[in-house]
């Protein structure tokens, strides 16, 4: 018989009715304790073992199908559930009891986190600069534009060198300013904002990407303001992208600060 | 390259599910570690997003785009 272990999804509050096909089409189950249910299913331990494992997260052939059904598993929980921990990829156990032990040991630590997402999905939004800002209506660079205009041909040649490096200042002001207010405006609509750090260098920066959970009955409205900060800040210089809505795989995550 | 609004699901998905999602660390028995390594670039994360698309209908990683609503 082939060995197995304990595949672990995420952590409701409570067990749910109904099949839900898991990982290599395994059914979900639950294991309960402290009023607390985890959906969970098993997985071939060749497979899932600590080192093939770590070997197998690198082969996307691998990964790929297995990533989408955990993916599939807590999207489905989510949207029958108020409440969800939706775990990272890869959370495994040797056995049930182990699975009941977290549960015990963290049941304060998880209700205080469903109790965080409860009734919210998670959202993700990114702002780009697409094109240069105009500038030509910063103070900085009219003033300098006016001074060459009234210039000496010699004098207006270093001037549009200072030209050149007032657009550019004035131009990243623009942008920080944009990224700025966005992130003000994701603030009044929604419960939380997690600034997210920016991807590396070889990823097309945006000037703001973050996370922001949002109550599911006032989707509407943050609906409303995300056109609203598209519209304050338009193609083609900026575009706002948004997805959603998720499990909160990031905010059932975090750390308050106030813990 | 700017992200499509389907790249940018997928992206910002693969991203929590395997380098910044929950992890309750040092509970599970296995847990992957470093995942994260293998995300050097972003050739390899579209690779993933590539894979997670073609393997997928994309209605089902849903992709809630305000503009078309």
């Amino acid at each position: 018989m082939t060995q197995t272990l304990v595949y672990l999804y995420a952590v409701l509050p409570h067990t749910l009715d109904g099949p839900v096909q898991g990982i290599d089409a395994s059914l979900v189950r639950w294991i309960n304790a402290e009023r607390l249910a985890a959906a969970v299913s098993d997985v071939p331990a060749d497979d899932f073992e600590e080192e093939p494992l770590n070997t197998n997260v690198r082969n996307m052939a691998w990964l790929a199908p297995r990533a989408v059904a955990h993916q599939d598993v807590n999207e489905r929980l989510f949207e029958a559930s108020e409440a969800i921990v939706p775990l990272a990829f890869g959370t495994v156990f040797r056995d049930d009891d182990r699975v009941r032990q977290l549960l015990s040991e963290k049941a304060k630590q998880l209700q205080t986190q469903l109790a965080r997402v409860r009734g919210c999905a998670e959202w993700v939004v990114a702002l780009h600069a697409l094109h240069d800002p105009d500038v030509n209506a910063t103070a900085e660079v009219r003033e300098l534009q006016g001074q060459i205009a009234a210039s000496t041909p010699g004098r207006a040649h270093l001037l549009r060198r200072q030209l050149a490096t007032a657009e550019r200042d004035a131009a990243r002001r623009l942008r920080t300013d944009a990224a700025a207010q966005v992130l003000e405006g994701l603030r009044v609509a929604t419960v939380e904002v997690f600034e997210e750090p920016l991807p590396s260098d070889t990823v097309e920066r945006p000037l703001l990407r973050a996370s922001v959970l949002v109550r599911r009955d006032a989707e509407a409205t943050f609906m409303d303001e995300v056109e609203r900060l598209r519209a304050r800040w338009p193609e083609p210089t900026y575009r706002l992208l948004l997805t959603g809505p998720w499990p909160p795989y990031r905010f059932a995550g975090l750390e308050r600060a106030a813990d | 390259m700017l992200p499509t609004d389907e790249e940018f699901t997928l992206l910002e998905l693969t991203d929590r599910l395997l380098n910044r999602g929950v992890v309750l660390a040092g509970e599970a028995v296995i847990s992957v570690a470093g995942v994260d390594l293998i995300y050097l670039g972003l050739n390899v994360v579209l690779t993933a997003v590539e894979n997670l698309r073609t393997r997928r209908e994309p209605a089902a990683l849903r992709n809630h785009d305000a503009a078309e609503d």
